[in-house]
């Protein structure tokens, strides 16, 4: 692996990011509807006293780390579309550049752009909804980790598909998160089950809207 | 021999592309590989890219073989085509960025400046490949196939999408750089005129095979039986065009 041929698939996709309002469009506006959705719907179970308080905080923290998620693995695979849309793909690898720097390139890429998406949800919730995810970020970045390489996973595999069958398969890069989607959601149900027993409101260091709100 | 390829075979499930094909390319000459649609030509020269796996036969560049030594291989060489594109909202001198940093190009602006300007399309630098017509396209491929000096250049079609007159001022300043460089190109194309204008050797290609290989006047007498002063490169492609599989016979 060669440290400038990773340089210049990232400049590659920063380029395509600078002249290509889609990804401000994926990297922020997505996000901030997202947040702002899901933040809503957390009012409104505040109000009502419908779900216990560390519930509430876990939803609007699952959204931020799903957002993460989402934005990794479809980002991953819309930057290999990309080649393919514009044929550029065998001017790339009749180059001595590998698939290995290629990826590597754009992980770095997609990894900052997700990182934009995910600081743009927290500061909104921060702001709007008095969830501060930020504190507990020391704590997360293993479960962020974990996100990022399920993400990353998924987006190889995605890539796979359309690198092998073209793109007949380019509609899993924006659905595939979906098809998990309720997965996920059980699974946090779960968790956020798990935390509320533990005492959430003391994990989350006292940020939790019900007990703000009251 | 800077090229040297023994019985290529590649086969797409029952369709044989190209069929135990073998010829050399010795250093610092044009050779000229062409034949009809479907001849196996483009297939050829991805496989030397190694973008495609032969079924069978070997590829050995520079006296090297892609499987061991990729990297150093396509450092050497570079590749254009008017097939292939560029992302279309970067600008002419971004997309260039780009692959002079893969190739690692010292000073790159000013090589890319060189180029646009030797290929007379130094005007359209910061404008997005969205905006160019395929011509242009076409000579900011050529800028990008000269960027790394290559010293082999495998050009498949390069004049496919340009007009009469720039096609020549194109082949003109391939012969140019090929003579100040002594890169060796390995040229795909159906305009014989070209070839013949261009090339020093011919390999033509049916149905997946090499049916004639030699100087365009060897080729001439040899397809067409007849004793000729000069070539006549547009009649050999008619009559070979024209033959059916079972008829391509090695030559």
């Amino acid at each position: 692996m060669k440290l400038y041929r990773i340089n210049a698939v990232i400049r590659r996709h920063t380029y395509e990011v600078m002249h290509n309002a889609n990804h401000i469009t994926y990297m922020v506006y997505w996000p901030v509807v997202n947040i702002v959705v899901w933040g809503f719907f957390t009012l409104y179970l505040r109000h009502g006293d419908r779900m216990q308080p560390g519930v509430i905080s876990c939803l609007l923290g699952a959204v931020i780390l799903w957002g993460l998620f989402n934005a990794f693995q479809r980002d991953m695979a819309v930057g290999f579309l990309e080649e393919l849309w514009s044929r550029n793909l065998v001017s790339l690898f009749a180059s001595p550049l590998s698939v290995t720097e290629y990826v590597t390139g754009l992980i770095i890429v997609t990894f900052a752009k997700a990182m934009i998406g995910l600081i743009v949800e927290s500061l909104i919730a921060w702001f709007f909804y008095h969830y501060d995810i930020f504190p507990m970020m020391p704590t997360l970045i293993p479960f962020i980790l974990n996100l990022v390489l399920f993400a990353l996973t998924m987006g190889i595999v995605i890539t796979g598909l359309i690198f092998r069958y073209t793109t007949k398969f380019q509609a899993m890069a924006w659905s595939f998160a979906g098809l998990l989607m309720p997965s996920a959601r059980r699974q946090q149900r779960q968790t956020a089950d798990e935390i509320d027993h533990a005492e959430m409101a003391v994990v989350a260091g006292g940020t939790v809207l019900g007990d703000e709100g009251e | 021999m800077l090229v040297t390829i023994e019985r290529l075979t590649k086969t797409y499930g029952k369709f044989t592309a190209v069929d135990d094909v073998s010829f050399v390319v010795q250093e610092g000459e044009i050779a000229g590989l062409v034949g009809p649609n479907g001849a196996g030509k483009t297939t050829i020269i991805h496989t030397m890219l190694g973008l495609i796996l032969p079924n069978a036969g070997t590829i050995r560049l520079f006296g090297k073989t892609l499987e061991k030594d990729r990297e150093q291989i396509l450092q050497r060489l570079n590749f254009t085509s008017p097939y292939m594109a560029f992302p279309v909202r970067l600008s002419v001198l971004e997309n260039l960025i780009v692959f002079a940093s893969i190739y690692n190009v010292r000073n790159p602006k000013a090589k890319i400046s060189e180029l646009l300007e030797r290929f007379g399309i130094g005007r359209l630098r910061d404008k997005p490949i969205s905006r160019l017509s395929s011509g242009e396209t076409t000579r900011v491929g050529l800028c990008k196939a000269f960027l790394n000096d290559p010293e082999l250049l495998l050009l498949d079609e390069p004049t496919a999408f340009l007009d009469f007159h720039a096609a020549i001022q194109v082949r003109d300043i391939l012969l140019e750089l090929q003579r100040s460089r002594g890169t060796t190109i390995l040229y795909t194309s159906h305009n014989m005129h070209e070839v013949q204008r261009m090339c020093n050797r011919i390999i033509f290609l049916s149905h997946g095979r090499v049916v004639a290989t030699g100087t365009p006047i060897e080729v001439t007498r040899n397809v067409l039986k007849e004793e000729r002063d000069a070539p006549a490169l547009d009649e050999v492609f008619i009559r070979i065009a024209g033959r059916q599989p079972d008829e391509a016979v090695s030559n």
